[in-house]
């Protein structure tokens, strides 16, 4: 019997993970037609928070870790989720859509005027870049994700420019309602911060209104988030310090294989989106009700997706009665900590290292742990 | 009176789509749609006369097996294993009037944000439909086509120029052209000539430039 996409999909990952002792776990998964997905052709690979640096700014940040640029693991697993990509364009069975869900470079940490963006060499980090959107322009294996803007990716109202970001996108649709809307989820935040009519504003530019998507906003919104960052002094032990616990859950994190069955992981399940411990779970689902009322792409949205929190977690509503309901997946980070049990009960405090993967109405989020490479 | 004159000349000029003194330089083939990207393509030229489709690897060094290499007669490989030239298509432009399929493709790019190659995503379509819909009806209608162009963006409020540098042709192999702008995208129509009417469209993509949140649009680009 042929694997499932997303068996394929643990198999590639864990064809890098397992020779080195590594293993994948999840950390969140629900597996319910709520997500309202009517197609099987798409995998969508989430990609969070990377807030990745040149080798010469990281070493400038001590103590700090930042995971994937250590041991080359999460570049190793995106460029054989490269070659499955071909492999699926080749039978046409598949598709796999990848969203790199912002803060992709970190240019906040990186650097300190816009002027300094010519001196990130061609080769920081290249893997990464390569794999995820240059390559194709290199004759490279790559994911051509698209990729979203976060409040790290710009500098002086600047962001790189070899990089096509988008601040939002839905996907394709066969019957012209998107089920699923991701954006790096930092716009209430920004918005807030500025306008009095914040939520109008974000249904405005985010879920869609009268101007198109994102043509003129990266600067408005590298202009915001200048305002709402913290100084990049006070971010040295963010990186390392903060530590995000995990909701706990009946069945801890089991460890995940092609083929293998897996439980339901849900961080909450309410029935009223005002509920929601997540900070941003009620104006993502207002904000779906009143692109609904305006006949816009976002009012069939049955899932948003986002990163920022660095916090991995689903969160599911489903109001009584009928009522609208919607899936939050946040797909957690690369930077910062997680702390969570495994299916043995074991307390495990390691750094995030999370990726999203949605086939079908089958959402989950996997801890990747590279073990000894 | 003359006063008064003036004040009613200026509150005119500020009040109808003025012309700009802008000059629209068309860009690379990544910085300009200018075909139907939905629409499957064969030529000759190509090996196998399979259809095609033309994407970011055409455009590159290392060029796409879609398109031929092109060497010297004389010369053998360069030392970096690049080819003397790929043979790669350059489009005359998306037909005019729309057609309903045409018309798809370009609401898609324009809600895509303006990137060329077709995005696994989408943006907001129903969004796009909105925005560009005054446009959409001047490309869409052989009349309008056949008449002034420059008239009806006047009177719309659409900013236009007739200082289009082209990338692909001589201005002189045109009747006419005239870019028209709105969201930040600038539609440019050609007329070829002893034809009435624009019948050619390209799309260039505006710099992009900062948000007037009183208008909920795009601020026109600083001027340098």
């Amino acid at each position: 019997m042929p694997l499932s996409a997303h068996d394929q999909i643990i198999d590639a990952i864990n064809r890098v993970l397992q020779p080195a002792g590594g293993e994948l776990r999840l950390l969140a998964r629900v597996n319910d037609p709520i997500l309202g997905n009517p197609s099987s052709r798409e995998a969508f690979l989430l990609i969070p928070d990377l807030h990745i640096l040149s080798p010469a700014r990281a070493g400038a940040f001590g103590r700090c870790r930042f995971n994937f640029d250590q041991q080359g693991v999460l570049a190793s697993i995106l460029e054989g989720l490269a070659e499955l990509r071909e492999a699926w364009e080749g039978d046409g069975a598949h598709k796999l859509v990848t969203i790199q869900l912002g803060d992709f470079f970190d240019l906040w940490r990186e650097l300190s005027s816009k002027s300094q963006i010519p001196q990130i060499s061609d080769d920081a980090q290249g893997r990464i870049r390569d794999v995820l959107y240059r390559g194709i322009h290199r004759g490279r294996p790559c994911l051509r994700a698209t990729m979203l803007l976060g409040n790290h990716d710009t500098i002086d109202n600047v962001s790189l420019p070899e990089i096509d970001f988008r601040l939002k996108a839905f996907n394709r649709a066969a019957n012209g309602r998107p089920f699923l809307f991701a954006t790096h989820g930092d716009a209430f935040d920004l918005l807030e911060s500025a306008l009095p009519d914040w939520m109008q504003q974000f249904v405005v530019h985010m879920i869609g209104r009268l101007t198109p998507s994102n043509v003129h906003s990266i600067a408005m919104y590298g202009e915001l988030a200048e305002r709402t960052n913290a100084p990049p002094g006070a971010m040295v032990d963010a990186i390392v310090g903060a530590e995000h616990a995990l909701s706990e859950m009946t069945a801890g994190a089991v460890r995940v294989t092609a083929g293998a069955p897996l439980p339901n992981r849900i961080a909450e399940v309410i029935s009223d989106p005002a509920l929601s411990s997540h900070k941003y779970f009620s104006r993502f689902y207002e904000s779906v009700g009143r692109a609904r009322v305006l006949g816009l792409d976002g009012g069939s949205v049955q899932v948003v997706a986002i990163g920022h929190t660095h916090h991995a977690r689903i969160v599911v509503c489903t109001p009584p009665n009928g009522g609208r309901s919607m899936v939050l997946l946040d797909a957690g980070a690369w930077i910062e900590k997680c702390r969570y049990r495994l299916d043995d009960g074991t307390e495990i405090i390691e750094p995030n290292a999370q990726l999203a993967v949605i086939h079908g109405n089958d959402a989950r989020i996997y801890q990747v742990r590279p073990g000894a490479i | 009176m003359s006063l008064r004159i003036l004040s009613l000349g200026l509150l005119l000029a500020v009040g109808v789509g003025c012309s700009s003194d802008r000059t629209i330089f068309m860009g690379s083939p990544h910085d300009r749609y200018d075909h139907n990207r939905s629409r499957r393509l064969i030529s000759s030229a190509v090996r196998e006369r399979q259809p095609f489709s033309v994407t970011i690897p055409a455009y590159t060094p290392t060029g796409s097996p879609n398109f031929p290499r092109v060497e010297y007669a004389e010369s053998s490989t360069a030392a970096d294993g690049m080819a003397a030239a790929h043979l790669v298509p350059t489009f005359m432009g998306v037909e005019l009037p729309l057609s309903a399929e045409d018309r798809d493709d370009l609401l898609d790019y324009l809600a895509g944000g303006g990137a060329v190659e077709v995005s696994d995503l989408q943006g907001d379509l129903a969004a796009a439909r909105r925005a560009f819909a005054p446009i959409v009806e001047l490309l869409e209608s052989p009349e309008l086509l056949k008449s002034d162009v420059v008239g009806w963006a006047k009177k719309t409020k659409h900013a236009w120029t007739r200082d289009v540098r082209d990338a692909r042709f001589d201005r002189q192999a045109f009747a006419e052209v005239i870019a028209v702008e709105r969201g930040n995208f600038w539609f440019a129509l050609y007329k070829l000539p002893s034809r009435a009417a624009f019948s050619r469209l390209v799309v260039i993509n505006a710099p992009r430039a900062k948000q007037d949140f009183d208008e909920m649009r795009p601020a026109p680009p600083e001027e340098n």
